[in-house]
């Protein structure tokens, strides 16, 4: 049994709440939060407007106020009052992702910026980004970037001083001690390491649920492996984009 | 963004002419539903409040696609008979010339142009349709959405469509009583939460007893206020979801805040969220006026120790 509450519920308005969970910078409490907010879409996510997981906290928006909100604070109430001992493990399995990364400097204008700024080869960054297996912390910024956590201390960089103003699809970047890809062009400050074929973000005008929209969510898994030109290509190719 | 997008077209179908459509003219309704989760923001129309009369007036779903044109001028024309009804910032109104009462709805015919001047108070006004624009929906909404999640703004000659109605329903209007006056100081009532118990006290009273004037930067994403400085003594938080009126402090200490078109999630503190009825007023409010704070609570509901498991 633990001695504390893991968690604390919080009303921040007519209609949205938010769940925050104890843990520290080292180890966010990312897939307690997945965990908990799977279990929440499951039982009552038909009352629900918007969810917001993120790397310590979940917001709930509801579609109902006053009288209604009782009762679904009840129901949430119960749900915590459960959630300690729901399987810890596999109940709610989180995706495992593997993303191609084509890691070269035509494609990356920041890899050798990474390598020399820690005293590494870019042989030994690759290494680096790709023997981590990420968790998604959080999923906004833009429509379906992830921010990944967390990278080797060894190549966490932080953002550049002035962000460009246009970062391509696809490309994989390093900020702090994050990694995340972007989805859609965007200005953007992360230092950009490699590229992916792989489309993250679907059409969003073609998406019924938004949830189908992103390759990521909260709580998933995520690898990279590094890809030659000659795959990058083929990939690209595959994936239409 | 072309016309078959907005709605696949039908010859029953009536079509309303944006001649001119103004600098920033939104299809709009309650907002999408779920689409946080992605990063992006849940839109709908800025005050809700002018937005609902609108479509009760003419007996529409409460989620009825309707206009939100901001400031204006702008104008529009219809090729078949319907009702429309405006509420929300003063305007001048005119159809086919003639001057129309605003917070209410009005017959049109055939041909019939409606034109709007620049606003004289407030900032958005709504224009509803009878059965609500007909248009394609993006996450259960009307709001239109780019590829990379900003919201589409009507252009010249773009056109709407609308199911045409010959209809004998009296016009009807808002109570004077129940439209809001936009040139008077807002008051915001803010409930406390998020960092609010994290701030020095002597910081939480000077943004509770100053005045603060409304930014030029401010939108639908947020409004940006100046006054005095609320200064944040400790390290940067975690990254949160953001709720529609949240209140944030970035460094500079000047408050924002944070409306439909709000970023997701956040790294700056918040010192509470201002309740949502008071951010409709604050939609409507323009760059130089003022706006105070007021502590308040929540209508109460069972939590237990205070707001707090």
């Amino acid at each position: 049994m633990k001695e504390h509450t893991p968690f604390a519920l919080e009303r921040l308005n007519e209609n949205t709440l938010i769940i925050q969970f104890t843990g520290d910078d080292a180890s966010p409490p990312t897939e307690a939060v997945a965990r908990l907010w799977a279990v929440i879409d499951q039982q009552i996510g038909h009352q629900l407007r918007n969810a917001v997981p993120a790397s310590c906290s979940l917001l709930l928006e509801f579609e109902l106020e006053g009288a209604h909100l009782n009762q679904i604070l009840q129901q949430i109430q119960g749900i915590l009052a459960g959630f300690e001992s729901t399987p810890q493990e596999g109940y709610f399995p989180a995706n495992q992702h593997v993303i191609p990364v084509y890691y070269h400097r035509s494609v990356a204008p920041d890899l050798h910026y990474v390598a020399e700024s820690h005293n590494l080869s870019i042989e030994a960054v690759i290494d680096l980004h790709t023997s981590t297996t990420y968790t998604v912390e959080a999923v906004g910024f833009v429509p379906g970037f992830a921010y990944m956590g967390s990278v080797p201390p060894t190549i966490a960089t932080p953002r550049q001083a002035t962000p460009r103003t246009r970062v391509e699809t696809g490309s994989v970047g390093i900020a702090e001690n994050q990694t995340g890809i972007y989805p859609r062009p965007s200005p953007g400050g992360w230092n950009i390491i490699g590229l992916t074929p792989t489309q993250v973000l679907h059409p969003l005008n073609q998406c019924i649920n938004p949830a189908d929209a992103c390759v990521f969510k909260t709580g998933d898994r995520v690898q990279f492996r590094s890809i030659s030109c000659a795959e990058f290509e083929h990939l690209h190719e595959e994936s239409g984009q | 963004m072309t016309p078959s997008q907005l709605s696949t077209t039908k010859t029953t179908e009536g079509r309303a002419h944006l001649n001119k459509a103004g600098p920033l003219t939104l299809l709009q309704d309650r907002g999408r539903q779920g689409s946080q989760i992605l990063g992006i923001c849940t839109s709908g129309a800025a005050d809700a409040y002018a937005f609902a009369w609108s479509n009760t007036l003419l007996g529409n779903q409460e989620n009825a696609a309707a206009l939100e044109i901001s400031l204006g001028p702008f104008e529009v024309s219809f090729d078949s008979s319907t009702r429309i009804a405006l509420c929300g910032a003063e305007c001048g109104a005119t159809l086919n010339g003639k001057k129309i009462i605003p917070w209410s709805s009005h017959k049109v015919k055939p041909g019939d142009t409606l034109r709007l001047s620049m606003a004289s108070s407030g900032l958005r006004i709504y224009l509803a349709i009878a059965g609500g624009f007909l248009c394609n929906h993006i996450f259960s909404s009307c709001a239109q959405l780019s590829n990379d999640g900003k919201n589409l703004s009507l252009q010249n000659a773009d056109q709407l469509h609308y199911q045409p109605v010959e209809n004998i329903t009296p016009c009807r209007n808002v109570h004077w009583q129940a439209i809001p006056d936009y040139t008077t100081t807002l008051e915001l009532n803010l409930y406390p939460c998020y960092q609010f118990l994290h701030f020095e006290k002597n910081e939480i009273l000077k943004l509770l007893s100053d005045d603060y004037r409304i930014g030029v930067d401010s939108n639908r994403m947020g409004y940006r206020l100046e006054g005095q400085n609320v200064n944040w003594h400790r390290k940067g938080i975690v990254s949160e979801g953001i709720a529609f009126g949240s209140v944030q402090i970035p460094p500079n200490g000047q408050p924002i805040v944070l409306l439909n078109d709000r970023q997701t999630i956040g790294g700056y503190p918040k010192v509470g969220c201002i309740a949502a009825a008071d951010c409709y007023q604050l939609a409507q409010r323009r760059p130089g006026q003022k706006v105070t704070f007021k502590r308040a609570s929540l209508p109460s509901v069972t939590l237990t120790e205070g707001n707090r498991l």
